[in-house]
C-alpha cells in the first residue's frame, strides 16, 4: 500500500461523497411519499402559490390562440424551432409520461412575420432571468389534474459538471419537483416540469414562480454526483392556460369494499392515470396506499410527487388496469417484491393484502 | 440549515425534503460505515428519514439538527445490525476492492468511491463510525459522545488507536 493517512487526507477521503445507490434514492422518495400524504396542508400550500384564476385572461388568451395557429398552420415554423421549443416533442423519448400528440401541446412562443413575409421573427414572453440563469416558459400541456410546462434554462456561465453528449449526467429540481429533461449542451438544459393541481379549470392564469433550483450533476472527475442549490428571485410568470379535455376518458366505478375503502372512479388522459379513492374509514385513522398494474402486471410509478394517485402512463399497456388499496403498514412489508424480475410475486401478494381491488378494462366504450 | 429547520418544524414539508437531500451524503457515509449491506443502508436511511419526521417538533434548537439525525440513524443502524448480525459474516479487505472482487451486497455504482472504503475497511469495526464521524462529518469529540452515548475520553481513545491501526497497516 503506497498511501499515507495524514489527518487531511483521512478528512478528504471521508468526506467525499459515496456513490450512487438506486434502491436509497426509491427508498428515500418511499418515505418523503408517505410524508406528504400525512402532511395534507402542502397541498394547500402549493395551491397557494400557484392559484391566480382567471384575471386578464382573455386577452392573453387571445395573444397565445393566434400564435398557436400560425404555428399549426405553418409547420415548416413548427418544426423549425431548435433553438427554443419544442421541448415536449424532444423530452417525450425520455419522459415517464406517455406521448402527446402535436394538437395537445401549446406553444408559448410568438411569431411575428416581416412586412416581405421572408422572415419569420420569434419572441419569448415567458422568460426571466436571475443571477445569471434565463428560464424559458415555452409551451405547456394541461390535463385535469395539472399542467405540464416545457422550461428551458440557460446559463451565463457553463452548468456544473461533467457534460457528454446524449448522456443524463444532471438532473434539476425546481422548488423541487423533478424538471424531467436532458441537458443539451454545457450552458443548457430544458425538460418539462409538472405543477400539481386538484382540478385544473378550463381556462385560468398560471401564476407561477421559480425560488430554489436544486442541480445534481455528475463531477468532472466522474466518480459522484454532487450538488448545487440557487436560490433565485424575479422569475414569475403568470401564464394563460386552457385546459385540453381531448382523449381524456373517464370511467365510473363508484364502489365501496367492506373495509369502507372503493373508488369512484377513474381517469384517463394521454399521459397519466387518475384514481378518485374513497376511505370512509380515514378518520379513524386508516392509512392505504393505493398500486396500479398495467395489463402486464408492471407498476406504474407516481405521475406526480404531491397527488399521490396519480400514475404516469409511460410505456405501460394500460389495456387493462389492475387497483388494489392496501393498508399501509401491509404494503411496506411487501413493497420490495415489486423490485423482482417476476411480476407474478408482487401481483400474488398484492392480491393477498388489498383492501380493496378492482379490475378495469379501459377499452370498453 | 438552521432556517429549514425551523420552517420545517412549522410543518413545511419540501423544507423538511429539502434538508433530508441536503443531509443525504452523510446519511449514505455514517451509514455505510456502519453496515454491510445496501439494502440494510437503504432501510436504515428510510426509516430515519420517518423517524425524524415524526419528531422533528421534539427538537428543542435546530442548531443541534445534525447531531440529532445523526444519533437516530445510528439507532437505526444498531437495530439492523443487531437483526442482521448472525447472517453477516463477509469481511471487505482493501486487497479485495482492489482487485474489484466485491461482495454482493454492494451495487458497483453504489461503493464507487473505492478509495472511501478502502479506509474504512482498515479500521476496526468499533473505530469506524468514530472516524466517519470525526473525520467525514467533522462533529467534535464531544458531539460523537452524545451520538453514541459514550464518553468524550472513549471517542479520543478511540480516534488515537485508528490512527495507529492507519499506521501500523501502511
Amino acid at each position: 500500500m503506497d498511501k499515507q493517512y495524514s489527518d487531511q487526507t483521512i478528512k478528504e477521503i471521508l468526506s467525499a461523497p459515496v456513490g450512487e445507490s438506486d434502491i436509497i434514492d426509491w427508498k428515500m422518495q418511499d418515505a418523503y411519499e408517505k410524508i406528504r400524504k400525512m402532511n395534507k396542508t402542502e397541498t394547500v400550500q402549493k395551491k397557494r402559490v400557484i392559484r391566480s384564476i382567471g384575471k386578464g385572461f382573455a386577452a392573453l388568451a387571445a395573444v397565445f390562440v393566434l400564435v398557436f395557429t400560425i404555428c399549426l398552420a405553418n409547420p415548416v415554423w413548427a418544426s423549425g424551432l431548435p433553438l427554443i421549443g419544442g421541448i415536449f416533442e424532444r423530452i417525450q423519448r425520455l419522459w415517464n409520461f406517455g406521448e402527446l400528440s402535436e394538437e395537445e401541446i401549446v406553444s408559448l412562443m410568438t411569431e411575428t412575420v416581416s412586412e416581405t413575409e421572408t422572415e419569420v421573427e420569434k419572441g419569448y414572453p415567458y422568460q426571466a432571468s436571475s443571477k445569471g440563469y434565463t428560464f424559458y416558459i415555452t409551451e405547456y400541456y394541461a390535463t385535469n389534474q395539472g399542467v405540464f410546462l416545457g422550461v428551458r434554462i440557460e446559463s451565463e456561465e457553463k452548468l456544473p459538471g461533467f457534460y457528454e453528449p446524449a448522456e443524463n449526467n444532471m438532473n434539476i429540481l425546481i422548488d423541487w419537483q423533478t424538471l424531467e429533461g436532458i441537458q443539451l449542451d454545457e450552458y443548457t438544459y430544458e425538460g418539462v416540469l409538472r405543477i400539481d393541481m386538484e382540478e385544473v379549470p378550463e381556462q385560468f392564469e398560471l401564476d407561477f414562480s421559480i425560488r430554489e433550483v436544486w442541480i445534481d450533476y455528475l463531477n468532472e472527475e466522474k466518480t459522484a454526483h454532487n450538488h448545487k442549490t440557487l436560490v433565485l428571485d424575479g422569475c414569475d410568470f403568470k401564464i394563460p392556460i386552457e385546459r385540453s379535455d381531448k382523449d381524456l376518458k373517464m370511467i365510473p366505478v363508484n364502489e365501496i369494499g367492506e373495509a369502507g375503502v372503493g373508488m369512484k372512479s377513474v381517469q384517463i388522459s394521454p399521459v397519466e392515470v387518475t384514481l378518485n379513492l374513497i376511505n370512509t374509514e380515514e378518520e379513524e385513522g386508516l392509512v392505504t396506499y393505493p398500486v396500479v398494474l398495467d395489463a402486464k402486471g408492471r407498476k406504474l410509478e407516481p405521475g406526480s410527487m404531491n397527488s399521490p394517485d396519480v400514475y404516469a402512463i409511460g410505456d405501460s399497456d394500460i389495456s387493462t388496469l389492475y387497483v388494489y388499496v392496501c393498508e399501509w403498514d401491509e404494503y411496506m412489508d411487501i413493497k420490495g417484491l415489486a423490485l423482482e424480475e417476476d411480476a407474478s410475486l408482487f401481483q400474488n401478494a398484492l392480491e393477498e393484502c388489498a383492501l380493496y381491488k378492482k379490475v378495469i378494462d379501459t377499452t370498453e366504450k | 440549515m438552521e432556517r429549514l429547520v425551523k420552517k420545517a418544524q412549522k410543518g413545511d414539508t419540501k423544507a423538511f425534503i429539502a434538508l433530508m437531500e441536503k443531509s443525504k451524503e452523510t446519511l449514505k457515509r455514517v451509514a455505510l460505515s456502519y453496515l454491510k449491506n445496501e439494502e440494510d443502508v437503504a432501510d436504515a436511511i428510510q426509516e430515519t428519514i420517518l423517524n425524524a419526521y415524526e419528531h422533528l417538533g421534539e427538537l428543542k434548537k435546530a442548531a443541534f439538527f445534525r447531531t440529532w439525525l445523526v444519533r437516530i440513524l445510528i439507532n437505526n443502524c444498531t437495530k439492523l445490525y443487531r437483526k442482521n448480525k448472525e447472517h453477516e459474516n463477509y469481511e471487505y479487505t482493501p486487497e479485495e476492492l482492489a482487485t474489484g472482487n466485491r461482495p454482493e451486497e454492494f451495487s458497483v455504482a453504489f461503493v464507487s468511491n473505492l478509495e472511501f472504503l478502502d479506509l474504512l475497511r482498515t479500521l476496526s469495526e468499533e473505530n469506524r463510525t468514530i472516524f466517519q464521524l470525526y473525520f467525514g462529518e467533522q462533529f467534535t469529540t464531544a458531539e460523537i459522545a452524545e451520538i453514541l452515548q459514550i464518553k468524550e475520553n472513549t471517542v479520543k481513545s478511540r480516534i488515537r488507536r485508528g490512527k495507529e491501526q492507519l499506521r501500523k497497516e501502511l
